[in-house]
């Protein structure tokens, strides 16, 4: 449906709108810093609008917002509209009514020109440095003025002012085109379609050679009121917000109407909505920690109608907001949006917790705030010696303690992870036993072994630690080092024997610790002494041993005289020593035996030949005879004859068979007569000598002579019992 | 019979058999000298066949042919259903045999003889010190020659060292120094010398 002026009004109004031209300041206006647009709810919103037509016969058209001028920030459209071509495409600037400059930029975003008509369109973003406000007496009104390059006969101007579009005139244009075409009927005057964001101001104009009649576009609102014309020209202004998508907007000019057809001309322009805020499109989803926050999260600019401004294209930052845990946030925390929305792929936050947030910022728009998330924990994967095993004493607490933590994939330590860890030996050179509380539940995350200890020394001990579920660990290597010997300990105490048999079983002697635990590596000689010596007695055999694995076993010892409550005393360098429990040593039964025999010994005291005969069963005192010869180097010859036999006993001989003891009085060479004590030992086998196991022979004389119990080179010993 | 320590027994019955109260024997000789000019025997010792202990004791022996600054023989021996059993020795000191054509510091003559199940005899323990045989210096210190060493001696005959006479199962017979006077003409036997010798035997 067509809309219709008549002339006399569009005169009118031109006479009203159209200001005087010339009364310009060359001095720029003072522009503020950019506000952060806060626009109503709504977006793009049609703020302020004017225009007029009319004949001039001057270079410039100009027309101000009478009676109100528009808000600060807004964005003003303003399209010329004359006679003539682009080639005198006018420059547009502004000032108050009453002259003074202002400043604001126009662009030329469209123009179009078909048989001596032309059209052009100016926008400018953010228009400052103006008074808000309704000025009836019309010197603060804002004026917008083109000036051609060349006087124009007719034309005239249609301006509007939008809240809510993008203040930075980059983001703020989008899309345009024009278009022009002759008619002689019913003709639609379609500029071409363009694509528009959502939230967008689509603005379209058109103008005729022809003053006929015109259908507008549907789904547009139309500007100041109707189509202009005058005499000689007709034009009109659309405007829409449109969702996202294109925009075509078609007039109809009735050229039908004038025998001489007409010309047309249209334009369309897109203007986008300032991005008002951010919006946390995707938000940030619960997360284990130290993990990326998946799916990634979006953060977009739209404006107040909440479109996204796909325009924008600034930086959008994200930090951490509430921060319950103390986390770090990590990843790429700055980036560029794309097409308004910016995509934060790889962030991370390193500490356990619930209820975080996120908050987005960028330089205009305002923040936002993410909803709140977790981080959860990672699940226990392994365990780990938090605190390895340090070398430590034999038997003692194994200090600091050790502790296993168990932990997750990337290391870090799961606090609720809750399960009994238990802690073992690995490997054990030393055989010990490991003792402590061994099985510990943890806290935090952690096990903490306070008392563990192992028993025996040993170098390079491991530990491993398990937990139902997750992978055992293994300890570093540590040792266990002996505790130093203190004390000497008759472990194997001696039992009542025999005058003159060895103490059986063996005597033994242990170098042990503090703690009671046998030192093995104690290596330092051990000897045994007679403590209390009831009898008198003297102890024989070795009685200084080296010992082996600590302990020094004495295997021949024999006291040689009856008595009840001996003690022997262990002693060795630097160790306390020890007495034994008493024991008692009782005289040997008579040997109810005859022994015979003669053949060779060769004592330190020189070769020595013997041979005798004594009967046990016999006395006291014995039948029998004993001769002794020995010699010693270039010494002469001693002998040794018994004169009288008054003892005779037996005893096992340790080695196997039975030695036969007598004791008597002998006269050396002839001469002294002194008390011996002989003892010859049968091993059970004829026939002595390096070929077999050797029977042995040995006598003492008090006081000078002594070849101890020797084994034979020759001849043999018969115990016949 | 003008050798004064061989002792022969002969034995014609296997080991196992003697070991029921067997009887033994046993004899010591310190030196004998059998010549044209000398016949004698020092420190001569026998075993009763019973068993039993003899001794005798030499202080000293100064013969023309032998000379002993002390000598000790023995002999002992004992019989049981188990074993029997006899030993002897003969230990001398400072011997000097034909002026010095054989010199020991000390020997000493050692047998043992048994019958334990099975028979048998040795005679360890048999050995001389510093022996020197015609100016020739045999082994040093202890030195026992292998049995029955002989050594020529020019103008004299000859010696045997370490003389070992078995007999039987269990008899043996150790002479440490047996010399054999010869004729230097007709290498006829004119006469004998033991030094040191010791027997055992467990049965005959």
């Amino acid at each position: 449906m067509s809309k219709r002026i008549t002339f006399a009004v569009l005169a009118g109004l031109l006479a009203v709108t159209l200001l005087p031209a010339g009364c310009r300041d060359s001095v720029s206006p003072e522009r503020r810093a950019p506000e952060f647009a806060v626009a109503a709810a709504s977006g793009i919103a049609l703020d302020q609008q004017n225009g007029g037509l009319g004949p001039t016969a001057s270079t410039v058209i100009k027309k101000g917002f009478n009676p109100t001028n528009p808000r600060l920030g807004s964005a003003i459209i303003a399209t010329f509209f004359w006679l003539g071509s682009t080639d005198i495409i006018p420059a547009v600037t502004d000032h108050l009514a009453d002259g003074t400059p202002v400043g604001n930029t126009y662009t030329l975003v469209a123009s179009v020109t078909a048989d001596n008509i032309a059209m052009a369109t100016f926008v400018a973003t953010n228009v400052q440095n103006f008074p808000e406000g309704t000025f009836p007496s019309g010197e603060k009104i804002l004026v917008v003025e083109g000036t051609f390059s060349a006087p124009i006969v007719d034309g005239g101007i249609l301006i509007s002012s939008y809240t809510g579009v993008d203040p930075v005139f980059q983001r703020a244009l989008g899309m345009q085109a024009s278009a022009s075409g002759f008619g002689t009927t019913p003709t639609v005057a379609d500029p071409g379609a363009i694509p528009v964001n959502a939230g967008a101001l689509a603005y379209g104009v058109t103008m005729a050679n022809r003053v006929v009649g015109l259908t507008t576009p549907a789904n547009f609102t139309t500007l100041n009121g109707g189509p202009m014309a005058n005499t000689v020209l007709k034009t009109d202004g659309e405007f829409s917000v449109q969702a996202s998508g294109s925009v075509d907007p078609q007039w109809t000019w009735f050229f039908d109407q004038d025998p001489r057809g007409g010309t047309w001309l249209a334009s369309v322009l897109a203007l986008n909505p300032a991005p008002t805020h951010l919006v946390f499109t995707v938000q940030p989803s619960n997360t284990t920690v130290g993990s990326t926050i998946s799916p990634a999260v979006q953060v977009a600019a739209q404006d107040d109608a909440g479109n996204t401004v796909t325009g924008f294209t600034d930086d959008i930052t994200i930090v951490l907001g509430t921060n319950p845990s103390g986390g770090t946030l990590s990843g790429t925390t700055t980036v560029g949006a794309v097409n308004g929305v910016a995509t934060f792929s790889n962030l991370s936050i390193d500490k356990v917790g619930n209820g975080y947030t996120l908050v987005a910022t960028a330089t205009e728009p305002r923040g936002a705030i993410s909803a709140p998330f977790n981080i959860t924990p990672r699940p226990a994967t392994h365990l780990v010696f938090s605190v390895q095993p340090s070398n430590a004493v034999a038997g003692s607490t194994i200090s600091p303690a050790v502790q296993v933590a168990a932990q997750d994939d990337a290391g870090g330590t799961v606090a609720d992870f809750g399960s009994q860890i238990t802690i073992a030996l690995g490997t054990n050179p030393g055989g010990g036993t490991l003792a402590g509380t061994t099985t510990v539940t943890p806290v935090n995350g952690v096990a903490t072994f306070p008392n563990l200890s192992i028993d025996r020394a040993g170098n390079g001990y491991r530990l491993v630690a398990n937990a139902t579920g997750l992978t055992g660990a293994t300890s570093a290597l540590f040792n266990i080092t002996p505790r130093p010997a203190t004390h000497l300990v008759f472990t194997v105490q001696p039992s009542n024997a025999v005058a003159g048999s060895a103490i059986s079983p063996a005597v033994k002697v242990a170098a042990q610790d503090d703690a009671g635990g046998t030192v093995a590596s104690f290596g330092n000689p051990i000897t045994i002494t007679l403590g209390t010596n009831p009898g008198g007695g003297t102890l024989s055999g070795t009685t200084t041993v080296t010992p082996v694995n600590g302990v020094a076993t004495f295997s021949n010892l024999s006291i040689d005289k009856a008595g009840n409550g001996y003690t022997l005393v262990a002693s060795a360098t630097a160790l306390t020593s020890a007495a034994s429990a008493p024991f008692n040593v009782t005289a040997p039964p008579q040997a109810q035996a005859q022994v015979s025999g003669g053949g060779r010994i060769d004592p330190a005291i020189g070769k020595t030949t013997f041979g005798f005969n004594v009967d046990g069963r016999s006395g006291p005192p014995f039948q029998g005879d004993m001769q002794v010869v020995y010699h010693g180097g270039t010494s002469a010859m001693t002998r040794i004859h018994s004169l009288v036999i008054d003892g005779v006993t037996s005893s096992p001989d340790p080695r196997g068979g039975v030695c036969i003891t007598w004791t008597g009085s002998a006269r050396i060479n002839n001469s002294d007569q002194r008390r011996f004590t002989a003892t010859a030992c049968d091993n059970g086998q004829p026939g002595s000598g390096p070929k077999a196991r050797t029977d042995r022979f040995g006598i003492s004389v008090d006081g000078s002579i002594n070849t101890g119990l020797t084994d034979m080179k020759g001849g043999n010993t018969q115990v016949r019992q | 019979m003008n050798r004064v320590t061989r002792v022969v027994v002969a034995l014609s019955l296997v080991a196992g058999a003697l070991h029921a109260q067997t009887p033994v024997s046993g004899q010591a000789l310190g030196a004998a000298v059998r010549t044209p000019a000398t016949n004698l025997q020092s420190g001569q010792v026998t075993l009763p066949s019973g068993g039993g202990f003899v001794s005798a004791d030499v202080d000293a022996l100064s013969a023309l042919e032998v000379s002993v600054d002390a000598l000790t023989t023995m002999t002992s021996g004992a019989m049981d259903t188990q074993a029997s059993t006899a030993q002897s020795t003969a230990h001398l000191e400072n011997v000097n045999v034909l002026n010095g054509l054989i010199t020991a510091e000390t020997v000493i003559a050692v047998t043992s003889s048994w019958v334990s199940g099975t028979a048998g005899w040795n005679a360890e323990g048999s050995s001389f010190t510093n022996l020197v045989v015609n100016g020739v210096p045999l082994g040093s210190g202890d030195y026992l020659p292998a049995p029955n060493t002989r050594v020529d001696l020019p103008g004299v005959g000859y010696v045997v060292l370490n003389e070992q006479v078995p007999s039987g199962a269990s008899g043996i017979t150790v002479n440490m120094i047996h010399i054999v006077l010869q004729d230097t003409l007709t290498g006829l036997t004119t006469g004998e010398i033991v030094v040191a010798s010791a027997s055992s035997s467990v049965g005959n």
